[in-house]
């Protein structure tokens, strides 16, 4: 009953014609920045910063979430359209967002999207109305070697994420973790692997890595190669986006599995989105009785890691308000918010600032409607996009990432590495290494290191640590089972193939 | 010796007096080398409307964040000396050189200090189950060695905690973090012992009692914590630390003007409805004349410099 | 067809040679340390070795089955990168939109085939909505134009 009467009060906050607007405006502003690519959620909340002095802070918060989470509404549409992805947590999603539009089923894709992220953001919030203490508590208890297991846990998952050579995606895992240790080391502040370039003190932008080595290198494939009239007019139509049957049967599990997925890395301060849409994608494959069809346009694919994603983006906020620790740079801005107006987030925000709280909440829900009602009609406008010429089209988008790499950090020196990635990219492509699992050791890989180096430091050089402490414990025994189960499908699928291939050849030989 | 740096900067002020009266003569541009919303950013920000007021000019907020704040540092010390580029930066700027090798310039020659803004107070927590007084947590920690916990190597959370195991002799792992944050959550979650915090990094867990705190690292108590103790009537005298943003011009810079801005800066500061606005955020306001916050800067240089040595940070 | 994979071949080399330089350079560069503090020099010094290894693993493997010629070209990541290049070398001393020219102009000729008309149209379209959405819209702080010397 309390909990009614706390959503009543936050609807009556959030949906005054004030917070209403404002609502509305960062819900639109999140879907065009998740949009261009290259241009990340954090660039465009810090340039915003300065106008949310003037604003109550309830007020200003709801605008600057409203971008946090429409963001990742956003980004999967260039992800599906173009193969480059709006933000870096939706990169995963082009692995078979845009085979599907590829095929013709673009429309379905946005739309099916939209109802994921709709799902996972509906599921965060859920969590974060009715258990925000209690989780808080839990977070508590994940110190430095339970995270460390948990990413040891995403990179084993990864190493599946991508169809071809697990060798091969391995090794960009493991180069992926290496370009995360450029720069400074937070344990001895030894500046590595930054050849004397002060701006690579802080690291490789995360950006600037993921617009490079998807954006550019896929542009450079492209070029001279897409033809706009290949596009089937059919498939433009506004009744080209309903779902087949076969669609919302499959959708079902895989969002559910990746609200929860994400609703978990959300809780959890330093992880984020993107890592639970890669694990989103990763468990969906290993799941799936027809992991085949992973890569060329298989709906599960998209619809795990997209609510994964959204659901994150809603939990983020529970360390956030509740201890007062941001998860993430985004967060600490949301905070920033919060402390110029004299709010201190902690334990007793609930209870101190309920108006705050429960509207902030609220509004949560109120703009994933908006969101919705926006994404649907928009469909049809995105989907049209497909018919600019290319040769329109990619000089925009690469002026886009530009601008985009240079917002973030306000420095050339990120369009640089735009280029670098670029190169790099190409390369890729041409020798047939798949970005995706680099993408996810390079944000994996430092907090691995930092967790392990650390969680040694605290067990006075004990490994044992990592298999006493309970939680860590239960996590190294599911990596254990992710290893052998994948053996044991790997062989199984061997075996398959070689049963089913004579059989095969008998049949062709027949006819 | 401070008479005569004075009467010197009065002399070169009364040859060139066009020049500071004029100033400003365009927009003022202050470089920020931290994210918009951090704590220098918001009380720049805050400090920008009173110097605009002021000057008839728009003073600029320009964040140029990297490098631990060394990026926008460098960047100002190579601007044009007219006064119209400046540095709002923290302590970062001490600190920093004691553990950064091959730093972009000098800081004891590339930037003129005009005036110390103001300063936050830090204080040593410890969590929930932790002990009540220092004394206790000094002896505990012999017989059975703990955890500190940084916001990262060489911030000043760090060598606040170096200066106290300098000091106390008390037996204490130093554990580094990414942030306060995380700081805070490993002393919540007793991963951690002890954490030199700012006031606000603890913040709402200091009230609700999920983190304790021991001691004001400095000479005096502090207004909103006056039951806890300074470091100094515990008995360790030196024992001072506190993060303070400053704000600086590039060299060559001509001192009349240097006197200027730090005359209009401190008439800000002493502006109530400033600091009205500021003090709920923490912010000790001062009021410094060149002179003294550049002897500050030096002092602080050499402090740090020699801990790092002693310590073996950054080695 | 050739006889072996000759792509992954240059492929794995090349990953052997970047895991070997970089464990040379984090062994004699940083502090490898112990393993309860471990120095910043131990994590990458094991990567670059397991990433020399998987260098050696994916030609091995390469040698055994037959490749394709890629498609290799050298326009288009010239143009493309050229663009972005020239973003990267105007934006700071020249402002928004000579580096947006730069990027539009130099990349569009990866299409190897110039449309004066539909160039330009593109080109006040860009200088047009790029400092409508990053300037006015979201207050990114740049100049438009500007002349350093």
């Amino acid at each position: 009953m309390e909990l009614l009467g706390n959503a009543v009060l936050g609807l009556g906050v959030a949906l005054s014609v004030q917070n209403l607007f404002y609502c509305f405006l960062g819900a639109l502003l999140g879907t065009i920045v998740g949009v261009i690519p290259g241009l990340g959620v954090l660039a465009a909340i810090s340039m915003l910063f300065p106008l949310t002095f003037s604003l109550e802070p309830t007020t200003a918060l709801i605008m600057l979430a409203g971008i946090w989470y429409g963001t990742t509404y956003g980004g999967s549409t260039a992800s599906i359209l173009l193969n480059l992805p709006g933000t870096p947590a939706n990169a995963v999603t082009c692995l078979d967002g845009f085979p599907m539009a590829q095929q013709g089923r673009g429309g379905v894709a946005l739309f099916m999207t939209t109802v994921a992220s709709f799902f996972g953001a509906t599921f965060g919030i859920l969590l974060l109305m009715l258990f925000t203490p209690v989780i808080a508590e839990y977070a508590l208890r994940f110190g430095s070697a339970e995270y460390f297991a948990l990413m040891l846990m995403g990179l084993v998952a990864a190493s599946t994420i991508s169809s071809g050579s697990a060798l091969k995606a391995l090794a960009m895992v493991v180069l992926g973790i290496l370009f995360g240790l450029v720069g400074m080391d937070t344990q001895s502040a030894t500046v590595r692997f930054s050849f004397g370039i002060l701006g690579l003190l802080e690291g490789i932008s995360l950006i600037a890595l993921a617009m490079g080595i998807f954006g550019v290198a896929e542009i450079i494939m492209s070029v001279r190669r897409v033809r706009t009239a290949d596009i089937d007019p059919e498939t433009l139509k506004l009744k080209a986006i309903k779902p087949t049957r076969d669609d919302v049967r499959r959708s079902w599990f895989p969002m559910l599995r990746g609200s929860s997925i994400g609703s978990f890395f959300g809780t959890l301060p330093g992880t984020g989105p993107s890592i639970a849409a890669f694990l989103s994608y990763a468990i969906e494959k290993r799941l799936s009785r027809t992991p085949e069809r992973f890569g060329n346009g298989a709906i599960e694919g998209i619809m795990g890691p997209e609510s994964a994603n959204n659901a994150a983006d809603q939990t983020a906020f529970i360390p956030t308000l509740s201890l007062g620790v941001p998860g993430s740079a985004t967060m600490a801005l949301m905070l920033g918010v919060l402390m110029i107006h004299g709010v201190a987030p902690g334990p007793n925000l609930i209870t101190s600032q309920p108006e705050l709280f429960w509207g902030l909440i609220m509004s949560f829900w109120v703009g994933n409607i908006i969101l919705l009602i926006l994404n649907i009609p928009l469909i049809g406008l995105w989907v049209r996009m497909l018919t600019i010429p290319y040769h329109i089209l990619y000089p925009s988008v690469l002026m886009f990432i530009c601008i985009g790499a240079y917002s973030s950090g306000f420095s050339a020196l990120n369009i640089w590495m735009v280029f670098f990635f670029g190169v790099l990219g190409y390369l890729m492509r041409l020798l047939q290494f798949p970005g995706a699992p680099l993408l996810l050791g390079f944000v994996l890989g430092p907090l691995m290191e930092e967790h392990f180096r650390r969680a040694m430091v605290l067990s006075r050089g004990d490994f044992m640590t990592f298999f006493e402490r309970p939680i860590s414990a239960v996590i190294m025994a599911l990596t254990g089972l992710i290893l052998l189960w994948g053996i044991w499908t790997s062989e199984r699928g061997r075996r398959v193939e070689t049963e089913t291939k004579p059989a095969d050849a008998e049949e062709a030989g027949g006819s | 010796m401070k008479t005569l740096l004075t009467a010197a900067a009065i002399a070169l002020g009364l040859a060139s007096p066009m020049l500071a009266e004029d100033y400003p003569s365009g927009p003022v541009t202050i470089v920020v080398p931290y994210s918009p919303s951090g704590n220098t950013d918001v009380l720049a920000r805050h400090l920008a409307p009173y110097l605009e007021a002021k000057w008839g000019q728009s003073v600029v907020i320009d964040n140029r964040p990297g490098g631990g704040s060394m990026v926008g540092t460098a960047i100002v010390s190579q601007a044009a000396p007219d006064g119209l580029t400046l540095l709002a930066t923290t302590s970062a700027y001490v600190t920093a050189p004691a553990i950064q090798k091959d730093l972009p310039f000098d800081p004891r020659a590339d930037l003129i200090p005009i005036t110390n803004v103001g300063h936050v107070s830090y204080i040593l927590v410890t969590g929930e189950n932790g002990p009540d007084t220092l004394a206790d947590f000094i002896e505990s920690s012999k017989a059975e060695p703990k955890f500190a916990a940084t916001a990262g190597l060489g911030t000043t959370t760090h060598f606040a905690i170096e200066q106290f195991i300098a000091d106390s002799g008390a037996d204490v792992d130093v554990v580094h973090f990414k942030g306060g944050g995380p700081a805070v959550v490993s002393i919540l979650s007793g991963e951690t012992d002890i954490y030199g915090s700012s006031v606000s990094s603890a913040g709402e867990n200091l009230k609700s009692g999920k983190v304790k705190a021991l001691a004001v690292l400095g000479n005096e108590r502090i207004e909103v914590l006056p039951d806890v103790p300074s470091t100094k009537e515990l008995g360790f005298d030196g024992l001072e630390i506190k993060q303070w943003v400053g704000m600086f011009a590039p060299k060559g810079t001509d001192p009349a003007i240097i006197d200027k801005i730090n005359a209009d800066v401190n008439e800000a500061l002493a502006n109530p409805e400033f600091i009205a606005t500021v003090t709920p955020l923490d912010w000790t306001l001062d009021n410094t004349s060149p002179v003294e916050f550049a002897q500050q800067v030096d002092v602080e240089l050499t402090k740090w410099a020699d801990l790092a040595v002693k310590q073996g940070i950054g080695q | 067809m050739f006889k072996a994979d000759y792509t992954d071949v240059v492929g794995g080399a090349l990953l052997v040679a970047t895991g070997l330089g970089v464990t040379a350079v984090s062994m004699t560069s940083y502090a490898v340390g112990t393993l309860r503090r471990m120095g910043p020099g131990m994590f990458p010094s094991i990567l670059g070795v397991l990433l020399a290894f998987l260098g050696i693993l994916i030609v091995l493997q390469a040698l055994r089955k037959p490749g394709r010629r890629p498609d290799i070209r050298v326009f288009s990541p010239l143009f493309v990168l050229g663009g972005v290049a020239a973003f990267a070398a105007l934006i700071a001393p020249f402002g928004l939109i000579p580096a947006i020219l730069g990027v539009t102009i130099i990349s569009s000729l990866a299409e190897l085939r110039l449309r004066p008309v539909s160039l330009i149209l593109l080109c006040l379209a860009l200088c047009l909505i790029a400092p409508l959405v990053f300037v006015y819209g979201l207050g990114l702080q740049i100049s438009l134009v500007r002349w350093p010397f």
